[in-house]
């Protein structure tokens, strides 16, 4: 294949899989966020005073868009895009784009599902305000997995661009 | 037993303002502490620590105070809620019943609509005093439409007929209309088991059941149960007849004394839906959990007149008591 052929088919896989990264964890924050949103204006509408303990659970969601920027910016970084100095070989830009997808869908579903854990903490605040602690735990389990696959995403991505990775494909 | 509705995050505000509410409702045992009041004035004292106490004006000692402020009450809430619900026939379940009472004031041209209205605005009223019933509901036109055109609006039992198919039938309609299986189910449990109550006090007070044949019916999916309890004619055989947790209900309540057989069925039922409604509790979201509130507020409305009218009736404690429904929270 054409030197210059497979660094562009590299770099738009890579990039691709930032994007899918990026977007769907947003996406996915986005629809928590709103799930939540609507559970926090209803209280807030009987309880104002509720404000400050219901935005940390109305925030949860919202770290999914966070770690799919990570992800992108691991990618643009590791790849040579902000350098300048592109190193991505068509397999490591296929690798890159797949591991994006899944990180992406990882993000989207842990976002959606802890908008639902979260709206239903926020149910048991304005009842029991006194549980805000133990409410916290239970979006925050659904977390967890989210940053199983940030940390998956990260390793991987490390190791995909490495020096000696990169070296070993180009023989 | 049936599922609850999932994903329908448009019920997420209305929920959320639940969440904050039902902290706010009263309990049983808030009742019978009120039944065991002494004095009316300890009661009104109490009651205003409530949430009813926004309603309260001062000096409210008699009945009709009393009643005046738990109706709005209630009525305030369920418009509120319906005007934060996504779809409005889950309110619209909780208001019906004042709706036909202006409905039936309309049809015997008795002027005002004292009633709290939500369904039937005034100019409808007005509409169908005045003979015109197009702009009904397509479930209960043709039945007000023939009402309306005949001189049977005159005799008040063929009124009272009508009007009572008409609002089981409208409420049923509502039911169905929301698409969540299980307020469908508690929503027949509820029409089967007042209409149930409909015949049984035709049948006490020796009214021809013939006559609801055909005037209060038809039923929807009750139409074949409540022709054969129609057909049968003495209430002692109809526990057979009635499907279902409600057939060992009325069978529970025949065991009472007579006079009290249909008051205890009323409040079996009314317990038994409740105790179905508690089930929505835990949904975070969707129209059955704004239906199981809004039951809740309704049973505490009946509560908290029961208990102020009976004591202000000086009705004994224990009675109160007993008559007391189970509560939502």
């Amino acid at each position: 294949m054409d030197h210059q052929l497979a660094i562009e088919l590299g770099r738009g896989m890579a990039m691709a899989g930032a994007g899918l990264a990026v977007g769907l964890g947003c996406a996915g924050s986005a629809k928590g966020i709103g799930i939540a949103s609507q559970a926090v204006g209803g209280v807030l509408s009987e309880k104002p005073d509720l404000f400050g303990r219901l935005l940390v659970l109305l925030a949860l969601p919202g770290t999914q868009g966070f770690y799919g920027f990570i992800t992108a910016i691991l990618i643009f970084v590791n790849t040579g895009l902000i350098t300048g100095a592109l190193n991505v070989t068509p397999g490591t830009g296929l690798a890159l784009m797949i591991l994006g997808l899944g990180v992406g869908i990882a993000l989207f579903f842990s976002a959606n599902w802890q908008g639902e854990a979260s709206a239903s903490s926020i149910g048991l605040v304005a009842r029991r305000p006194e549980a805000f602690g133990r409410s916290i735990i239970l979006p925050a389990m659904v977390e967890t997995y989210a940053v199983v696959a940030l940390l998956v995403g990260i390793l991987a991505i490390n190791w995909l661009t490495s020096d000696a990775v990169t070296a070993f494909l180009r023989q | 037993m049936l599922a609850l509705t999932k994903n329908r995050h448009q019920w997420g505000f209305a929920c959320g303002r639940i969440s904050a509410l039902e902290g706010r409702l009263m309990g049983q045992d808030f009742f019978l502490s009120l039944a065991g009041l002494e004095r009316i004035e300890d009661l009104f004292q109490r009651l205003q620590d409530t949430s009813l106490r926004e309603h309260m004006n001062p000096g409210a000692v008699t009945w009709e105070d009393w009643s005046t402020i738990i109706d709005a009450y209630v009525h305030n809430l369920v418009l509120s809620l319906r005007r934060d619900s996504p779809r409005t026939a889950v309110a619209d379940l909780f208001t019906l019943s004042d709706d036909y009472l202006n409905l039936k004031r309309a049809v015997q041209h008795r002027g005002a609509y004292p009633f709290l209205s939500n369904v039937f605005s005034e100019d409808r009223l007005n509409d169908v005093a005045a003979g015109n019933v197009s702009l009904l509901p397509d479930v209960i036109r043709a039945t007000m439409a023939q009402l309306a055109a005949g001189a049977e609006a005159a005799n008040p039992m063929v009124v009272d007929m009508t009007l009572d198919g008409a609002y089981l039938r409208h409420y049923l309609a509502l039911g169905s209309s929301l698409e969540a299986p299980f307020i469908e189910y508690w929503v027949r449990e509820r029409v089967l088991a007042r209409a149930v109550v409909v015949l049984w006090r035709a049948a006490r007070s020796g009214h021809p059941l013939k006559m609801y044949q055909q005037h209060f019916l038809p039923l929807g999916p009750f139409n074949g149960v409540l022709g054969e309890m129609i057909a049968a004619g003495d209430p002692r055989g109809w526990g057979a007849l009635i499907p279902g947790r409600l057939g060992d209900l009325y069978q529970e309540a025949l065991e009472a004394p007579e006079e009290e057989q249909v008051v205890r069925f009323e409040q079996i039922t009314s317990d038994y839906l409740t105790d179905l409604a508690r089930r929505v509790k835990m949904q975070t979201m969707g129209p059955e959990r704004v239906a199981g509130f809004l039951w809740g507020l309704w049973i505490e409305a009946f509560n908290l007149k029961l208990v102020i009218s009976g004591r202000l009736n000086k009705i004994d404690p224990d009675i109160l008591k007993s008559r007391v429904r189970a509560c939502y929270v």
